[in-house]
């Protein structure tokens, strides 16, 4: 019995991991001869290496940190979509159909976010951004066990500017 | 020959096989067509350091043989390369990173567990290398050498030109 019990825990466990990234994963295929699109993929093997790196600055430190419990990330984004604003409909309705929690929304004149996660007794295990504007549209997945300060951080050091609008929220929560 | 080499013979022989059979995929792609090759030791890469970076010699030294591919023109068009990164992914090689769009092209896969391998893509503009990598890499260093090296401290392999030597 006890047996089976893990069996079916290891499983489920393992359908989750393969889950991750799905709903960037469409995207991927979706536009996977359109060289307007970039489509980067970074997995658990790379976020180990960062964990090996020296740290010098304190920093670079809180960067590592940061990295340490992601398991992967996937984005997918083009400067020069002609149905940008269709796609990002398109995106917000992919994203909640797939169960994600909305976190924020930002409505910009120039270019407009959304914040979607996973979440399970407390412990977030993606983070989704969906951001289309004028020209432009990006999907990008985050997932691994993900603490929402220092995701902020990790956009600084990798010049992932959406993700920095999470900064927004730390600013309301001091406003208030 | 006697008995006992002949077997001391073929267990080596079997050893070295999961080594070269890795190399070989892409080696046998590449010098099948019209290829630059670069091979690279340690002591080849120690010598591109002008300025004896200290980050960058441990770096190296950590490296045991890394190959580099400039691919013919042909072969970067017909993206025929991404057939040995397939083969690769079924010798049980893992995706670390892969960019791909905008013209650009960016695919590193790694077997850590065996033979502490690495084997990749990188293609801009139309112009593709693909490498091999074999050696426990100090990746520990990259920060240090990053903060560290200025533009013209290294030599540019790409930059030679082999035949104006001639």
């Amino acid at each position: 019995m006890k047996k089976t019990t893990t069996f079916i825990l290891t499983f489920m466990l393992a359908l989750g991991a393969l889950a991750q990234g799905e709903v960037v994963s469409k995207y991927f295929d979706r536009f996977a001869d359109n060289e307007d699109f970039v489509k980067a993929s970074i997995s658990a093997k790379m976020f180990s290496l960062f964990t090996e790196l020296e740290a010098g600055s304190d920093e670079e430190k809180e960067f590592l940190k940061a990295v340490s419990k992601l398991k992967g990330m996937k984005i997918l984004y083009g400067d020069s979509v002609a149905n940008s604003k269709k796609l990002y409909s398109e995106g917000i309705s992919d994203v909640k159909k797939a169960g994600f929690e909305e976190l924020m929304t930002v409505l910009d004149a120039e270019e407009n976010f959304h914040f979607a996660i996973k979440e399970k007794s407390g412990i977030i295990s993606e983070l989704i951004l969906v951001s289309g504007g004028k020209k432009g549209f990006s999907v990008l997945s985050l997932y691994g066990e993900i603490d929402l300060k220092n995701i902020s951080k990790i956009a600084r050091s990798m010049q992932l500017d959406g993700l920095s609008n999470l900064e927004k929220m730390d600013e309301k929560k001091n406003d208030d | 020959m006697t008995k006992k080499s002949f077997f001391i013979g073929l267990i080596l022989w079997g050893l070295s096989q999961p080594l070269f059979a890795q190399e070989s995929i892409l080696k046998d792609f590449a010098e099948e067509r019209n290829s630059s090759k670069y091979c690279l030791y340690p002591s080849t890469l120690r010598m591109l350091n002008l300025k004896n970076n200290e980050a960058y010699t441990e770096l190296a030294n950590s490296f045991e043989k890394f190959l580099i591919y400039d691919l013919d023109s042909t072969t970067a068009s017909d993206k025929s390369y991404r057939g040995i990164m397939k083969d690769y992914r079924s010798e049980d090689f893992e995706e670390y990173i892969s960019i791909i769009g905008g013209g650009n092209e960016v695919l590193i896969l790694g077997e850590e567990k065996r033979t502490n391998e690495m084997v990749g893509v990188f293609g801009m503009d139309g112009k593709v290398f693909v490498f091999y990598l074999l050696g426990n890499i100090q990746w520990q260093k990259i920060p240090t050498l990053i903060n560290t090296l200025s533009e013209n401290d290294l030599i540019n392999i790409f930059d030679i030109k082999m035949d104006e030597w001639d």
